[in-house]
């Protein structure tokens, strides 16, 4: 088989996976997991500005994590939203 | 959030990532999106005093350009997780996912919440159409499968103009 061939098949079968799990997994627990798995990329985030910073203080690490965040933000809602004053 | 509004008398549904979650593929979120219907502008200061003080409601409110949507952003003091309420816009579909919408209990939080229907799911991430709207649409078709309504999300797709790339989505769902 080509390489390229058995990536693809890996992908299918790995969505596949996804797919069956989810089917079983309570909806209540998926809905919740949107929090959790926030927390959980948060604290990666967190852990890499703090060694960008080079610093363990919390409030410094939380003002550059929150700049980041609000820069993405801002990048993505480019030409979706616009203030009201605008409207 | 949902406590305060209710507390307002505010009908709302939560939307976006977390009624993806609830009938797909539950992936990371960075905030929570509610649909509310105003009957008044005072409703909302009635639930900003419901709310605990380290929810802060922005002062820039902004407007969505797809569908004219009104949004009002609500910080969380400490986290960079924030609550977006739109306000419910006037567009045919819009109002009737609002109206289709269901309640669900969430045992987890001794709390019940409303989110839209599967199928309104699927619609409104098609109107969005970015790449991770795109791919929540695929996951909630392939999680859900035969349970979904196609003739339903078919016919809004066909009213919205956007029945191509339904069918694009529908193409690219594997038979699971």
């Amino acid at each position: 088989m080509e390489p390229q061939a058995e990536i693809d098949n890996l992908a299918a079968e790995i969505y596949r996976d996804k797919v069956l799990r989810a089917r079983e997994q309570d909806p209540c627990e998926k809905f919740l997991d949107g929090f959790r798995l926030f927390e959980s990329a948060l604290a990666f985030t967190e852990a890499g500005v703090a060694s960008e910073l080079g610093t363990q203080d919390p409030n410094a690490i939380q003002l550059a994590v929150q700049a980041r965040f609000d820069r993405v933000r801002m990048v993505r809602e480019r030409g979706i939203y616009e203030p009201m004053e605008s409207k | 959030m949902t406590e305060a509004l209710r507390k307002a008398k505010v009908p709302h549904m939560i939307v976006g990532g977390l009624s993806s979650n609830f009938y797909g593929i539950p992936r990371n979120t960075k905030d929570v999106d509610i649909v509310i219907e105003l009957r008044h502008s005072k409703q909302l200061a009635e639930v900003a005093s419901h709310l605990p003080d380290c929810f802060k409601f922005d002062s820039q409110v902004t407007f969505e350009t797809i569908t004219g949507s009104v949004r009002h952003i609500v910080k969380i003091v400490g986290t960079p997780f924030v609550i977006e309420l739109f306000e419910l816009a006037t567009d045919d579909f819009q109002k009737s996912r609002f109206e289709r919408r269901k309640e669900i209990f969430v045992p987890q939080l001794n709390a019940s919440v409303s989110i839209p229907t599967a199928e309104d799911v699927v619609i409104q991430k098609l109107r969005w159409a970015r790449p991770k709207d795109l791919e929540d649409a695929r996951d909630v078709m392939a999680v859900q499968g035969e349970a979904l309504n196609r003739e339903y999300i078919a016919d809004w797709c066909r009213k919205l103009g956007i029945l191509e790339r339904y069918e694009t989505l529908v193409a690219s769902v594997p038979d699971i």
